[in-house]
């Protein structure tokens, strides 16, 4: 019966079954297809495709960067928006009000702009502040992934049941220990996978890192794109290496996911 | 000091010995709380002996939840005086002080919750040792057995090693009392142990509460099985309106009862029965 509703595309819901979450051989199968319905895609728009697998290598070539701005992008992120979270959280005036402002002004103020700030901006302050363009790109991807992160962590420790919190207190933990033992790692596991997706945002907004002088891949296609008038080819591959990158960083969170679920999983 | 303890005294309804004097394993002092323009407490008072064990019951919203969980501090009471043991709180401004008291407070006092509140991120075994091994900075082998042997007395030594969503509630309520009882508490606080549980699965809790009675755990229990209550409990505490309006041996308290709260209470109960 429920299998009929469910085939039927009925308004009734019913819990996916692991048998029915798409199994990995079918999902290489639709990775394939995709894949050759894009280069059809291609070769029918009249695109230049031996000169895009030509210019392929130099881009993959700045893979390395990207990952390493984005890989310390999003660790500053992550211990800035924590530190910020327990801000929110506080109780103390002057930690809740600084922490409010930092998140105010880094979601209010465009990641660019607050990258030209730091890099432009600063050694006028004083000439010491003069930062390399990747550190001004880790810095400026950092700060403002962090007032958004700070968010995520203060709903997930908020999302973790007081029931719990009230479990810790009454076999006698400190604060400290109620939050290291049973807060946070719950918390942890709920704020995962949105963090996991900051980590793509501040992968693709790596591309911004270009605009003061790093030759990242965005960069690095625009200008071998204009020197050869080939545009459209390189933006088209430039988007896909971003868009693969991605795909990989999903497929590594999925499975990360599944590791921190294990004590909630239903079947073995 | 001593002149404001006798004061206090007069708040107790149990008649009998000077609170002061140590013989009660929890002293409760005229306890207030309100919650906004509700008061949830208006003045109670409770002295409960070692090895007793105490049944409050009452309509919801009469506060004995809030009774129960102002005692070992998880609601900070307006007013009012907790003794467990040796370790006496005064309710009062949330200093540095305070918290520590509050504290020591919990580790006197062992509690069981409605929702039974597992860690789930952590395996049975790991639930009952967590405060051996965090609290008490037990060795990890030497809590673990000491867990082991708790979950042997719950029946559940064969789950050890699997995590809280995998037992029924009644697996999950037997685990949470052996959480509680593994700090070695002097007062076990129930609030509302099988409320949450289906019918078929009362039983093997209210088994495990009965056996800890026999043993002599001094406990307060806030429950609504009053078959349960009438068995185990040494005394029965009816309370409305955030006061201990009745209390006396079951029996007595049940046949004779002197109040036309408690009188409607017992009826309204009888005729779900």
């Amino acid at each position: 019966m429920i299998g009929k509703l469910r085939s039927a595309g009925s308004a009734v819901w019913v819990p996916p079954r692991a048998a029915d979450i798409v199994s990995v051989e079918r999902r290489e199968k639709f990775v394939a297809a995709g894949l050759l319905l894009g280069i059809v895609t291609l070769v029918v728009l009249g695109l230049d495709v031996p000169y895009m697998v030509e210019n392929v290598p130099v881009l993959i070539a700045t893979i390395p960067l990207i990952l390493l701005i984005s890989f310390w992008a999003i660790l500053l992120a992550c211990l800035l928006g924590f530190v910020v979270a327990l801000g929110l959280l506080s109780d103390r005036p002057l930690c809740y009000v600084s922490s409010k402002s930092f998140v105010s002004l880094f979601q209010g103020v465009p990641v660019v702009v607050v990258l030209f700030l730091l890099y432009f901006g600063l050694p006028h302050l004083n000439s010491t502040l003069l930062l390399t363009p990747i550190q001004a790109g880790i810095l400026g991807l950092g700060f403002s992934n962090a007032a958004y992160l700070a968010e995520v962590f203060r709903s997930s420790i908020l999302s973790v049941p007081a029931g719990q919190s009230e479990a810790a207190c009454a076999i006698g933990m400190t604060d400290t220990q109620r939050m290291r033992r049973v807060v946070l790692p719950q918390a942890g596991r709920i704020a995962l996978p949105p963090t996991a997706n900051y980590y793509i945002f501040i992968l693709k907004d790596s591309a911004l890192v270009g605009f003061v002088g790093v030759a990242e891949l965005f960069v690095t296609a625009r200008s071998i794109g204009q020197r050869d008038f080939q545009m459209l080819e390189m933006l088209i591959l430039a988007g896909s290496i971003y868009w693969i990158i991605t795909i990989a960083l999903a497929s590594i969170q999925k499975r990360l996911e599944q590791r921190m679920g294990t004590a909630y999983a239903r079947e073995t | 000091m001593p002149g404001k303890r006798e004061e206090e005294s007069s708040f107790a309804i149990h008649d009998g010995e000077h609170p002061a004097t140590g013989e009660y394993m929890l002293s409760v002092r005229n306890l207030r709380k309100s919650y906004g323009e509700v008061h949830a407490l208006r003045g109670a008072s409770l002295d409960v002996s070692k090895g007793e064990v105490i049944a409050l019951c009452g309509r919801s919203g009469s506060g004995k939840s809030t009774l129960i969980r102002c005692i070992n501090y998880i609601e900070v009471p307006d007013e009012g005086t907790v003794r467990v043991g040796p370790v006496s709180v005064e309710a009062g401004p949330m200093t540095r002080r305070m918290s520590r008291r509050i504290r020591e407070l919990r580790l006197h006092t062992g509690m069981v919750f409605q929702a039974f509140n597992l860690f789930p991120h952590r395996t049975v075994i790991e639930n009952v040792t967590e405060g051996l091994t965090v609290v008490k900075r037990m060795s990890r082998s030497a809590a673990r057995d000491t867990g082991m042997e708790l979950l042997q007395s719950v029946g559940l030594a064969d789950k050890s090693n699997v995590y809280p969503n995998r037992l029924s509630g009644g697996q999950q309520q037997r685990v949470a009392i052996a959480r509680a009882l593994a700090m070695n508490p002097d007062l076990l606080l129930v609030d509302e142990p099988t409320s949450a549980l289906d019918p078929e699965l009362v039983g093997e809790v209210l088994g495990v509460l009965r056996r800890l009675a026999d043993d002599g755990t001094t406990m307060v229990i806030v429950t609504h099985e009053l078959d349960f209550a009438m068995e185990v409990a040494d005394r029965l505490i009816y309370m409305d309106d955030g006061i201990l309006l009745e209390q006396g041996h079951p029996e007595t308290l049940t046949r004779d009862p002197q109040t036309s709260s408690l009188k409607k209470f017992l009826g309204s109960i009888a005729t779900h029965a």
